[in-house]
């Protein structure tokens, strides 16, 4: 039963403040029925030790009586005092026969003992003798009777009777007084025992509270670290009653708060990374606008660039050809200005050339057809004939190499030398020397050109391949061009499975470097179908 | 008549000079903005041949700077047909213009109809 109630704090309170009252009902009957028991053990007692006083007092008149009565015949004869007298000794015979039962210690017994034997010789010998010596008139004989220690015996029992009363009396007056003393020392353990079934059920009721408080606490503290945001790591109380619940339905919170918690960390952190992801593409869109807007630029620019380009040497071959047809020129004249018209007609086709290569590199049909290649051969012409249009320059070709042949397309490799060249010769106006060198290694043809011109800024060295790109700086704004030609390298290089770089000290001149892979023997019966894939460059 | 010749390309300044030198003329060349702002400090010209498109100094910049200190007849010689850019050369005074590429015979008739008046 205790186990069952156990299950709740409420039972629990319960349980103690039950068996309280039941230990005080208990012990309030207990005194109940001990008080009651004492005193009608003492009213008991009482009742008989007043009827002891009172057959005492029975024994005392009647035996007073008898001797009284006797005495009266013996002073007067009178026969009614012998009467009384033997009536009086009748009576004391039932006054001894109703106090001989009564008669509980061994003095009384005695005294009845003696009363009876008193009574006996009294009435059966002393009394009739007496009465006969009246009768006889024979005082002398009622005198020796007498003296016989009647009167004596008498008096002493009389005495006897008197302190057998008195004694009663006082032994009434002892156990009233026992008795009230036995009721107050069963009034007192009655409050000490309520006393402490006080104490054992405030001790209860405190290890209870006690047994509640701890495990409170700790809920309380885990809770305010919770409010507090921290991490909790509460057990479980393994318990029965309402804590239990409390500690279960606390950690099932804590629990189900704590992954709350985590799926919103979680949440939060998946949205922080879209924020990131949606951030991170609104700046590539950003960047993608400003590209575009860029490309947008570029093209307009390379509208205008190109519209001025083309109108440039075409209002000099236009022009020459005009005053050719309208005027009568001398031999020199004419040649100066065919050369021009020649020179310009030139620089148009370039210009055309390179900008459909562009268009090609763009739409992706730009192929190449390899084969040996010997580059010395390429660039002694392209060198002669860019070597005519300045007298400010001089150009060296120094050929160092080891193998002979690289693998190329030699129409497009023209295309390349003669850009950078060109190049060099263009942006270096106070000329200088142009020198190309050819060097290899095991796999690769190196060709350097180096000019002692405006070179580039470093800033600049990652954009110069780029298409349209041209260098925006007062030392060469005069010098034409379309910033095609280095991205039409680049291309043409790349797709020789080679590469373009070039280094620039700003103000002292460039150096650009074009690796080509070597010709390798092997490579034509391997790769024996590489002719099939030709299609025409230009 | 006194003229000035501004233009990045040489093979342009030597058309113009053959066209007009045989007409009379006397032609002074400039190769970009800067000399022919320099020139015109030099030498007062009665005509102005000025090329749109040039490093350092666009032509509309030279008109400008000119403008400043003389009323010279300006033509000029521009690639750059758009509209918004002749309207904004008219703004800082040009007088005429010759698109690229002309004709000689047309820049005489011009340059000699601009001596008459
Ligand atoms: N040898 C060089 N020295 C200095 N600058 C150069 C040299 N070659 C190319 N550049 C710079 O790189 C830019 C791009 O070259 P390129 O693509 O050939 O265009 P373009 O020759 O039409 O200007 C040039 O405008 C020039 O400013
Ligand atoms: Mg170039
Ligand atoms: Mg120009």
């Amino acid at each position: 039963m205790i186990t069952l109630f156990r299950q709740t704090i409420r039972k629990q309170f319960l349980v103690i403040m039950v068996a309280m009252l039941l230990l005080l009902m208990a012990g309030a009957a207990v005194a109940y029925l001990a008080e009651k028991r004492l005193a009608d053990e003492y009213m008991e007692e009482r009742r008989k030790m007043n009827e002891k006083v009172k057959a005492v007092g029975l024994v005392e008149s009647s035996f007073k009586h008898t001797i009284f009565s006797m005495r009266g015949y013996i002073a007067f004869q009178n026969e009614e005092e012998l009467q009384q007298a033997y009536n009086s000794a009748r009576k004391l015979k039932e006054a001894m026969r109703k106090f001989k039962p009564l008669a509980s210690s061994s003095e009384e017994k005695q005294l009845v003992a003696e009363l009876a034997e008193f009574n006996g010789t009294y009435t059966n010998q002393l009394v009739p003798k007496a009465e006969a010596l009246v009768k006889a008139g024979n005082y002398e004989g009622v005198r020796q009777l007498s003296s016989l220690g009647t009167t004596d015996q008498i008096l002493s029992l009389i005495q006897a009777v008197e302190a057998e009363k008195s004694g009663l009396n006082e032994l009434i007056d002892q156990r009233y007084k026992q008795f009230l003393e036995k009721t107050r020392a069963l009034n007192a353990a009655v409050a000490g025992y309520f006393v402490f079934v006080f104490a054992v059920t405030s001790g209860a009721v405190w290890l209870l509270s006690r047994k509640l408080g701890q495990p409170l606490q700790e809920l309380t503290a885990a809770a305010e670290k919770l409010a507090a945001g921290g991490e909790v790591h509460i057990r479980q109380i393994k318990r029965k009653d309402e804590l239990g619940v409390l500690s279960a339905a606390f950690v099932h919170m804590t629990k189900t708060i704590q992954e709350r918690e985590h799926e919103l960390t979680a949440h939060n952190e998946e949205l922080m990374m879209q924020q990131e992801e949606l951030e991170r593409m609104l700046a590539e869109t950003e960047q993608m606008k400003n590209r575009l807007l860029e490309v947008d630029q570029l093209k307009s620019e390379l509208v205008s660039t190109v519209s001025h380009e083309l109108r440039t040497p075409l209002a000099g071959i236009l022009g020459f050809t005009e005053l050719m047809l309208n005027r009568s020129l001398n031999q020199e004249k004419q040649k100066k200005y065919l050369t021009t018209i020649h020179q310009e007609a030139v620089r148009l086709t370039n210009l055309i050339n390179d900008f459909l290569d562009l268009q090609r590199m763009e739409s992706g049909a730009f192929a190449c057809s390899f084969e040996k290649v010997d580059p010395a051969p390429l660039i002694e012409p392209i060198i002669e004939t860019i070597s005519q249009t300045t007298n400010r320059h001089h150009f060296q070709l120094i050929d160092q190499r080891s193998k002979k042949w690289l693998s190329g397309d030699q129409e497009r490799l023209i295309q390349v030398f003669t850009n950078l060249i060109g190049n060099a010769v263009k942006f270096s106006p106070q000329g200088g020397q142009v020198a190309v060198y050819v060097t290899n290694n095991e796999k690769n043809m190196l060709i350097k050109i180096k000019d002692e011109g405006l070179g580039i800024p470093a800033a600049e060295i990652p954009h110069v391949f780029k298409k349209f790109h041209r260098i925006d700086n007062s030392d060469r704004r005069k010098i034409g061009g379309t910033g095609l030609g280095l991205a039409v390298c680049k291309e043409i290089a790349e797709a020789h499975g080679g590469t373009i770089t070039v280094s620039s000290e700003y103000g002292e001149g460039s150096v650009f470097s074009v690796l080509l892979p070597l010709w390798e023997e092997k490579e034509t019966t391997v790769n024996g179908e590489r002719s099939d894939e030709y299609i025409d460059c230009r | 008549m006194n003229i000035l010749i501004a233009d990045d390309e040489e093979v342009l300044r030597m058309l113009i000079v053959d066209t007009l030198e045989e007409e009379g003329h006397v032609l002074t060349e400039a190769a970009d903005g800067h000399e022919a702002i320099e020139c015109f400090k030099e030498k007062t010209f009665d005509l102005l041949l000025l090329d749109y498109m040039m490093p350092r100094m666009t032509g509309i910049e030279v008109i400008r700077k000119v403008r400043e200190t003389s009323d010279v007849k300006i033509v000029m010689l521009t690639a750059k047909t758009q509209q918004r850019n002749l309207e904004e050369a008219k703004e800082a005074g040009a007088d005429f213009f010759l698109a690229k590429p002309f004709s000689p015979l047309k820049l005489i008739e011009l340059v000699t109809e601009l001596e008459e008046r």
